[in-house]
């Protein structure tokens, strides 16, 4: 029996049924791009576990191989993280789609990796809870999302996913399987990672790089009684970004998000076009939840005040009337419309990309000023500048995100897109941000500018877990 | 005669378009509350991403297209064709879809399915039996073509003149007679002058089309609207949703063939009479749930596509101008006294196919079965339903097999024969 039967028949006898495997081109070629510029890359074998032992069984086959093993759950992270650098075995965790238990009285919840938004988002509505979807595709795991610090609809007041884990089954590299936070300590147990080590933190943020997540426990708030969207408008990003500071330090708001003019239209305008005179640059909205009345007007009060205490001082800031419909969409997620790229992706054509950041929000300006030249001035075709920014809990920061659609069957549209994008994060980096989920032409510039020290420790904690460099190798650029 | 039937390559302007974004993954509604169900049988039951909505068919159409994979290798052939053809063709994913991809991707798969035939590397080996079988019968299953109208001597002699014409199909022909003959009882208990095609009634071709033939429907297209044409019937009348589609959509969408008569799917023809106060029925004691096929349903939208840009940009999709029949057969089936209606969680433009489409009941029968179960399933969960009821005699078989393979209380029926049973005589 040659290598590739082998390792096919070892695979089917470990997930128990061939159906379960294939090396077939056919279903190879499906796993092998995703929709950013990234070239596609097949795995060798796709594999569909359903429990974590045989995730373990999986994981102890690729290291007697030496054989990559990419973890994929739908693939939509616009980072092509999924896409094998070095073919291997792509992982597909979709069969592993339990909710595992919803937790009132403690409010967590267990979820496997294969849980989808739109799943988990059902479930809780149910029972009268919530997460931080984000506006990403309803079929996307949550666990992918949280592990990878997303950012959804209560990162103003609650933080990123990544700050819900309260607890977390991995398979490592090697095929141990370990606990972290208090589950370590009795199984049953999901209420938080702390007061032990964040060893949770060596899987998160990773890029699949360094185990297989099997179990998540996250934080799930109640839905409150009452909300109020307040939408408001500026000329410019100084000024949306000085009531946006100034506002969030109240942690009022679940979210408190601002997008340029372009990433406001539905679809994206591809190519470029001029922003209509008259049509403020940057619009914006705050979701405001309370359990009482007196809570809610208390926070309408005080968005108010802000923006009229801001007018006086010369800030364009304003209080806007929008359309009811379009206030749902801010808290009506996770979203059709954004989740099904109808707004990204609809005229631009199939493909889509970011430099998606976390980054000071006393550097926003000056970075999409930068953005724009490159966008508008430097790219042979002229891009929409479609921006968005999102105040994150705690201090100053948040996400700093140029969405970028383009044609996926018109390769020289293609390059010039992922040109601009490539420019974009380079430039934003230099600024102190920080891409998120980072594709590898990323993080080989993040790691350019690092820290020696950091990429040192890195490296080792990379080489102890994973001896043999199996996990999606390539991703973070150091292995 | 020509066609009007695009290659692949035409579609690759719209099935490029698609994103990946996994939407046509599961039927999702933000709600409130939010809704989410599985709706694409295929990759429900294959679970790979190859298989999985219509974003699949994206990869694989480019897959074809390009030289991804080498469709010379035996292997990858059998693969592919296994991809391909295993979809149902129900278009739970199109109804996802938000992109421009989304009015083509039915005719889409089939033009896939066209293209790999034209390789060798379709039909299935069960479609090819029973394409033969069309070709040489006329009907798929077999049976000798003299015997298509053999479940009328029960009812009535021939006759093929009137002012309305009842197509058959194969299946109520030969396999589901018993919706035939209700359709027939109720055509006559409604006083209608109506005849049939008798010999001259050949398959519509949907069993073709679907599995991505072109000329030999072609030539099943013009014998039938010949004859139907020449011989001067106001009105078409078909129980059954394929031929339905066939007839009142694809006959003039692909060859420009157009029916002088206006083409009814019976529950359209009942309902025009209930409008018309002709209707009287009387109490069928019952609690019943519905299921869309999906030939009748999503399949039946009418797409507005700004095909030259005038209204935004070259090829976009802008909206659904006309639904299929989602409500008519709803409507017949709330106006029997008696009858208790219950709607299954997966309705209208999100209902969960049958299984039995696209050529899978023959071709990849376990598929097609577990489909079926899981939606009689469905209507279990639904408190004391007794009767689900579609109007299709392609559905009904699969669903009433799965129905049996349970052992459930869930009795699967056609809307005719719950009408002829409401109808006084
Ligand atoms: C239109 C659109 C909008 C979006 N908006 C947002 C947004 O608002 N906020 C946001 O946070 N994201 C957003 N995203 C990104 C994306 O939806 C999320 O990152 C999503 O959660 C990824 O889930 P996935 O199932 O697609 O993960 P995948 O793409 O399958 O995987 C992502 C990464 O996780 C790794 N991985 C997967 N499962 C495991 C596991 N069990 N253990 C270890 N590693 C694993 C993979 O190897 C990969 O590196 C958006 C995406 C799109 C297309
Ligand atoms: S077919 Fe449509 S819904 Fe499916 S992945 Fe493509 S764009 Fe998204
Ligand atoms: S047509 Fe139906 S079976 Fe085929 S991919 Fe779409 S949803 Fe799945």
């Amino acid at each position: 029996m040659d290598k590739k039967e082998r390792i096919y028949k070892t695979l089917s006898q470990i997930v128990g049924d061939e159906k379960w495997v294939s090396n077939s081109p056919v279903d190879c070629w499906a796993y092998s791009y995703d929709m950013t510029y990234k070239r596609p890359q097949m795995p060798n074998y796709v594999v569909l576990p359903k429990t974590p032992e045989e995730i373990q069984s999986i994981l102890r086959l690729a290291n007697a191989e030496k054989m990559p093993v990419v973890p994929f759950t739908a693939g939509t992270n616009i980072g092509g993280l999924c896409v094998p650098e070095q073919g291997g075995i792509l992982m597909d965790l979709k069969r592993m789609d339990e909710i595992i238990e919803i937790n009132e009285e403690v409010r967590f919840a267990v979820i496997e990796p294969g849980v989808s938004q739109a799943q988990f988002a059902q479930e809780l509505f149910k029972r009268g809870y919530r997460f931080g979807w984000p506006v990403g595709p309803p079929s996307a795991s949550v666990l992918a999302c949280a592990i990878h610090h997303g950012i959804g609809g209560m990162s103003g007041r609650y933080g990123l996913n990544s700050n819900h884990i309260t607890g977390m089954e991995v398979v490592r590299p090697t095929g141990e399987i370990l606990m972290c936070g208090s589950p370590a300590i009795r199984r049953d147990s999901w209420q938080s990672c702390m007061p032990l080590p964040r060893f949770d933190g060596l899987f998160t943020g990773t890029l699949g790089t360094t185990g297989v997540v099997t179990k998540l426990g996250v934080f799930i708030p109640p839905v409150p009684d009452y909300v109020h969207i307040g939408t408001f408008a500026a000329e410019n990003l100084t000024d949306m970004e000085m009531f946006m500071r100034t506002f969030s330090k109240y942690e009022y708001a679940d979210d408190l998000t601002a997008i340029s003019w372009w990433l406001s239209q539905v679809p994206i305008p591809y190519p470029y076009v001029e922003k209509p005179k008259g049509a403020p640059e940057w619009t914006g909205y705050c979701t405001l939840y309370a359990f009482t009345e007196k809570e809610l007007e208390n926070k309408v009060d005080v968005f108010n005040k802000v923006i009229k205490d801001l007018g006086k001082k010369g800030n364009t800031i304003k209080a806007t009337d929008v359309p009811e419909e379009s206030k749902k969409g801010r808290t009506q997620l996770p979203s059709q419309i954004v989740g099904s790229t109808k707004n990204y992706c609809k005229m631009g054509g199939g493909g889509i990309a970011w430099p998606g950041t976390f980054t000071p929000s006393n550097r926003w300006v000056a970075v999409y000023n930068l953005w724009k030249e490159i966008y508008t001035k430097k790219a042979k075709i002229a891009l929409s500048p479609s921006t968005r920014v999102t105040m994150y809990r705690g201090c100053h920061y948040g996400m700093l995100r140029l969405m970028t659609p383009f044609p996926r069957d018109r390769p020289e549209e293609e390059a010039n897109a992922a040109w601009c994008i490539r420019e974009a994060a380079k430039v934003l980096i230099d600024a102190g941000g920080i891409p998120y989920k980072p594709p590898t032409d990323f993080a080989r510039e993040i790691n350019k500018r690092a820290d020696p020290g950091w990429i040192d420790l890195i490296c080792d904690i990379k080489d102890m877990l994973d001896p043999n460099g199996i996990m999606n190798p390539g991703k973070w650029g150091v292995r | 005669m020509a066609d009007n039937f695009k290659d692949l390559k035409w579609y690759s302007q719209f099935f490029r378009k698609c994103s990946k974004c996994g939407t046509c993954k599961s039927a999702y509604s933000y709600g409130p509350p939010p809704t989410n169900a599985s709706i694409c049988p295929q990759g429900d039951y294959f679970k790979l991403d190859s298989y999985y909505g219509s974003r699949a068919k994206s990869f694989l159409g480019q897959a074809i297209l390009e030289n991804r994979v080498d469709l010379t290798d035996p292997a990858v052939q059998e693969d592919m064709q296994k991809a391909v053809f295993s979809c149902t063709v129900c278009g739970g994913c199109q109804t996802q879809c938000q992109l421009d991809y989304k009015p083509w991707i039915i005719d889409y798969i089939e033009e896939m399915r066209h293209n790999l035939v034209n390789r060798g590397i379709g039909p299935t080996k069960a479609e090819k039996i029973y394409q033969d079988k069309v070709i040489k019968d006329h009907n798929p299953y077999g049976e000798t073509h003299s015997s298509r109208f053999n479940w009328l001597k029960d009812v009535r002699d021939l006759k093929t003149d009137g002012n309305t014409v009842y197509f058959a199909g194969c299946t109520a022909s030969y396999r589901r007679t018993e919706i035939a003959k209700s359709t027939a009882s109720v055509l006559t208990k409604l006083g209608e002058d109506w005849g049939v095609m008798g010999e001259n009634e050949y398959c519509c071709g949907s069993p073709l089309l679907r599995a991505g033939l072109r000329e030999e429907p072609q030539k099943l297209a013009e014998h039938n609207v010949d004859y139907l044409n020449d011989h001067g019937f106001k009105t078409i009348v078909t129980a059954c949703a394929g031929c339905y589609k066939v007839l009142a959509k694809e006959y003039e969408k692909w060859w420009g063939l157009k029916l002088k008569a206006k083409v009814l799917h019976t529950a359209e023809y009942l309902e025009e009479k209930m409008k018309k106060g002709e209707l009287k029925l009387s109490n069928v004691p019952a609690t019943v749930t519905y299921h869309d096929p999906c030939h009748m349903g999503r399949h039946m939208n009418h797409y507005e596509v700004d095909m030259d840009g005038k209204k935004q940009w070259k090829g976009s999709y802008i909206q659904i101008d006309k639904p299929g029949l989602y409500e008519t057969p709803r409507n017949v089936l709330k106006a029997i006294p008696g009858i208790q209606f219950k709607e299954m969680y997966r309705n209208r433009d999100n209902s969960y196919c049958c299984g039995a489409g696209g050529g899978i009941k023959a071709s990849y029968p376990d598929v097609a079965l577990e489909t079926a179960k899981t939606r009689i399933k469905e209507a279990e969960g639904l408190d004391s339903v007794q009767k689900m009821v579609t109007p299709c005699p392609f559905c009904v078989t699969n669903l009433g097999d799965a129905s049996r393979a349970l052992g459930s209380k869930v009795e699967v029926v056609d809307l005719i024969q719950l009408v002829d049973q409401a109808l006084k005589k």
